[in-house]
């Protein structure tokens, strides 16, 4: 029975620290869809992870990611509240965070936010990472207008530099492609570091 | 080659104009609020070819209603007061055996715990979208299971991968617990959210060939015995 009530409080403050409050945001901002959807996709997110968290991994915003997973989430989540594109994870396996993975998550990052910045009109941007084995492959695919490796604008070169440069400096691959319907997709390959197996 | 695969595609109308195309649907949702929006969403008939023919809003309506109606298609919600999405499969499951006029199923829900999603699947769901579907889609989701093809949302793709590819025990049945290159290719592309079209045009196929490959998934999905399946949905309360 004590249980019991320790958990319907801990419910109750919960929801009033968090989904209240985003309500009476959303309520504040309602002349601003972007700002709305952005506040909650925010919440949901938290929400979700509050509600589906998997036993004893409850962390805090604040600690560093140590698992490849980790590192995806976190990302997503803050690109997304950042340009306030939707940003869908898909995650297959696990594999914790060296040099090499710690490289192609801020290659990964970048891509995001590319995709949420010059791909977020045309709808969710999609993240795929799995690890197979030694590899770890990422994709993140956006359905914008896409664009010409060839001819991208000056404002763009972070594209060479922070997301194709960043991977071979490291050992890995990074290929960008047209997709046949629309949109850009960033493909990141790394093998994981030696040690672990 | 990507040329005369594109054109002479039947299995994939583009949605707006329906022409021919209809779908007699039950919406099975506890939100009063959602199934408004479903039905303002996709519910003009002369427009995008589905007819909603009836609604309910727990498990025991949903089985009154679907039993007296007959729908091609349910829209079903994973979490229903009375037992959940999985009890009215259960309750349904002659209905969805009928060989003249099968009722099938397509699971919808905000949820993305794994035991839900896997849970609704092995129950008989032809598919699993979540509720951030776009109206489109819905539709063309509702077509496929109509028609008996299976539709995964990327994460559920994701689901499955992961289910089959924690491999440490021997599989009991190797037809069932084992996914094929191909399979796995297409579940990938799916993940990385690609459409069957898409996906057609990326491994050359037809998509009459990325269908019968997701329902062949759907399939091992239902009927595989793989330990992992069961015990990983449960154990692990992935978002």
């Amino acid at each position: 029975m004590r249980i019991r009530a320790q958990e319907r409080a801990e419910v109750a403050a919960h929801v009033h620290d968090s989904v209240l409050h985003t309500l009476t945001l959303i309520q504040r901002n309602a002349e601003s869809p972007n700002e709305v959807r952005r506040l909650a996709r925010a919440q949901e997110r938290d929400l979700r992870a509050w509600l589906y968290k998997p036993e004893g991994t409850g962390k805090d915003e604040a600690d560093e990611p140590d698992t490849l997973a980790e590192a995806v989430r976190r990302s997503a989540a803050e690109v997304e509240d950042k340009h306030g594109v939707p940003i869908e994870v898909v995650i297959v396996g696990d594999c914790p965070l060296d040099d090499r993975i710690g490289a192609q998550m801020q290659a990964a990052r970048e891509a995001m936010v590319n995709a949420a910045k010059y791909g977020g009109e045309g709808g969710a941007v999609q993240v795929y990472a799995e690890v197979e084995g030694k590899t770890v492959f990422v994709s993140v695919r956006d359905r914008g207008p896409g664009f010409d490796l060839d001819s991208i604008p000056a404002d763009r070169m972070g594209v060479r530099e922070s997301i194709i440069g960043r991977m071979e400096r490291h050992g890995g691959t990074a290929r960008l492609r047209a997709v046949p319907d629309g949109g850009t997709e960033v493909e990141l390959e790394m093998e994981r570091a030696e040690k672990t197996s | 080659m990507s040329d005369a695969t594109e054109t002479n595609e039947p299995a994939e109308p583009t949605g707006g104009s329906a022409g021919a195309r209809h779908v007699r649907v039950v919406l099975v949702d506890d939100h009063r609020m959602f199934r408004t929006g479903v039905q303002a969403e996709i519910g003009r008939t002369e427009e995008t070819g589905v007819e909603v023919i009836g609604e309910a809003a727990d498990v025991d309506q949903a089985v009154t209603v679907i039993t007296a109606t007959r729908p091609e298609v349910v829209l079903l919600d994973v979490h229903l007061p009375g037992g959940g999405g999985v009890e009215v499969l259960r309750r349904c499951a002659p209905l969805m055996s009928d060989a003249e006029q099968p009722v099938r199923f397509l699971a919808l829900s905000v949820s993305d715990a794994a035991e839900d999603v896997i849970g609704v699947i092995r129950g008989g769901a032809r598919g699993y979208v979540t509720k951030t579907i776009t109206g489109t889609d819905l539709v063309n989701s509702i077509f496929r299971v109509q028609e008996g093809d299976a539709v995964f949302s990327p994460r559920l793709a994701g689901f499955v991968l992961d289910a089959f590819a924690s491999t440490d025990a021997p599989p009991v049945d190797e037809d069932l617990d084992r996914l094929t290159q191909r399979e796995r290719e297409v579940l990938r592309l799916i993940a990385r959210g690609y459409a069957y079209k898409e996906i057609a045009k990326q491994l050359f196929i037809s998509v009459k060939t990325v269908e019968s490959h997701v329902s062949a998934v759907l399939r091992k999905l239902q009927l595989s015995n793989r330990h992992e399946l069961t015990r990983w949905a449960t154990a692990r309360r992935l978002v």
